[in-house]
């Protein structure tokens, strides 16, 4: 049996990261370890992810941003495959199943992605219903860590997060991975359901310069990569 | 372009900056449609437009400090920057506006003028997919998608 790592970065995530975890441990095909990565919340974060010890590794850190937290659970985590979840969002119970399912049948792929639903709580049922049917309503594939599952060698080969981005640090990642022309599986699945809370951390990177200017670094060097691959 | 033509010299032109993340570097502009994922880049003169449009000028301001910077006269350059700022009001990237405050302060030549390439808006939808997951900030104006 393949063995699977989930990587849980929160900060401040104590309102919905029971919701998570229960959909981690739902799984129908288990996975071998959760590490809960606490980047320096300080609301009951801790006491949370305390209910589900031994079963959830709790580590702490200073609050460093998402992808340290990130690096913080890659460092120590043992499984063969490498999945994350978001401490406001939801896994299907078919999540891993299916990824793995695709990846043990396309042996030279290194990561696999699903489809992606947004869904807004209700205080913000306005701003859902403000949206009508745009495109931020509908499926989209997942390029983000929460629908992910990638084999252990893919971190190996592009690196681990970059700390320096307090946002966007996993649309960098996926960049480099199909920068360094790792295959890939996209299933039309939507099999991960992410929260719009109006707390969002990547709500908050919108109205930060600093947070703006290494995203807007990191298209620059894609583009000049691209550029000099002709 | 759908929205053919409407802006003139008297115009004021400004970043959007509330749907797009901007910035110049090593000359080469990066902007980023939030609303759409989509996003440009602007090189050689369209990079030193852009950092002027930052500063919020009229457009007979910007063709003025194009023709003094480039090789290039002020008749050429006023079609070239009219047309660039049509087409970033288009894509909505910059908003235009009357000219009714005095005009921005610009920076003025230092060196001497410098070979002159018609300003290109260049388009990259092969990100998209990767911003296309992040509704705006509630209370943010929506862009249409392509």
């Amino acid at each position: 049996m393949q063995t699977v790592s989930c990587i849980i970065p929160v900060y401040n995530g104590a309102a919905y990261l029971a919701e998570a975890l229960d959909s981690i441990l739902a799984q129908t095909f288990p996975v071998s370890e959760i590490i809960v990565v606490d980047d320096g919340s300080t609301d009951d974060t801790a006491a949370v992810a305390a209910k589900y010890a031994p079963r959830v590794a709790y580590l702490r850190q200073e609050n460093r941003g998402p992808a340290s937290a990130r690096n913080a659970g890659l460092a120590i985590a043992t499984g063969e495959f490498i999945s994350f979840l978001d401490a406001d969002d939801t896994w299907h119970p078919e999540k891993l199943a299916r990824q793995v399912s695709a990846l043990q049948g396309e042996t030279r792929a290194g990561i696999c992605l699903t489809h992606v639903q947004n869904v807004w709580t209700p205080e913000l049922a306005h701003e859902r219903d403000r949206l009508g049917d745009h495109p931020f309503t509908r499926p989209v594939p997942g390029y983000v860590c929460q629908a992910l599952l990638a084999r252990r060698w893919v971190f190996a080969k592009v690196g681990h997060f970059d700390a320096k981005l307090r946002i966007s640090e996993d649309t960098d990642w996926f960049t480099r991975v199909r920068a360094a022309g790792i295959q890939q599986i996209v299933l039309s699945d939507v099999l991960v359901q992410r929260r719009i809370h109006g707390r969002n951390i990547s709500f908050e990177i919108y109205s930060s310069q600093e947070a703006r200017a290494a995203l807007l670094e990191s298209v620059l060097r894609h583009r000049r990569q691209q550029r000099a691959n002709g | 372009m759908g929205n053919m033509t409407t802006l003139t010299m008297t115009n004021r032109i400004r970043a959007n900056e509330q749907q797009v993340a901007a910035k110049v570097m090593d000359g080469e502009a990066i902007l980023i449609n939030l609303g759409t994922g989509v996003y440009y880049s602007l090189r050689a003169s369209g990079g030193f437009i852009w950092s002027l449009i930052e500063r919020e000028p009229s457009i007979a301001q910007i063709v003025r400090c194009v023709a003094e910077h480039y090789e290039v006269d002020e008749a050429a350059a006023a079609a070239d920057v009219l047309g660039l700022c049509d087409q970033l009001c288009a894509e909505g990237l910059a908003l235009c506006s009357p000219l009714a405050a005095p005009e921005a302060a610009l920076p003025s030549a230092t060196v001497g003028r410098q070979p002159y390439e018609v300003p290109t808006l260049e388009k990259y939808t092969d990100m998209a997919e990767m911003f296309a997951l992040d509704p705006p900030l509630p209370g943010m104006s929506l862009a249409q998608r392509d």
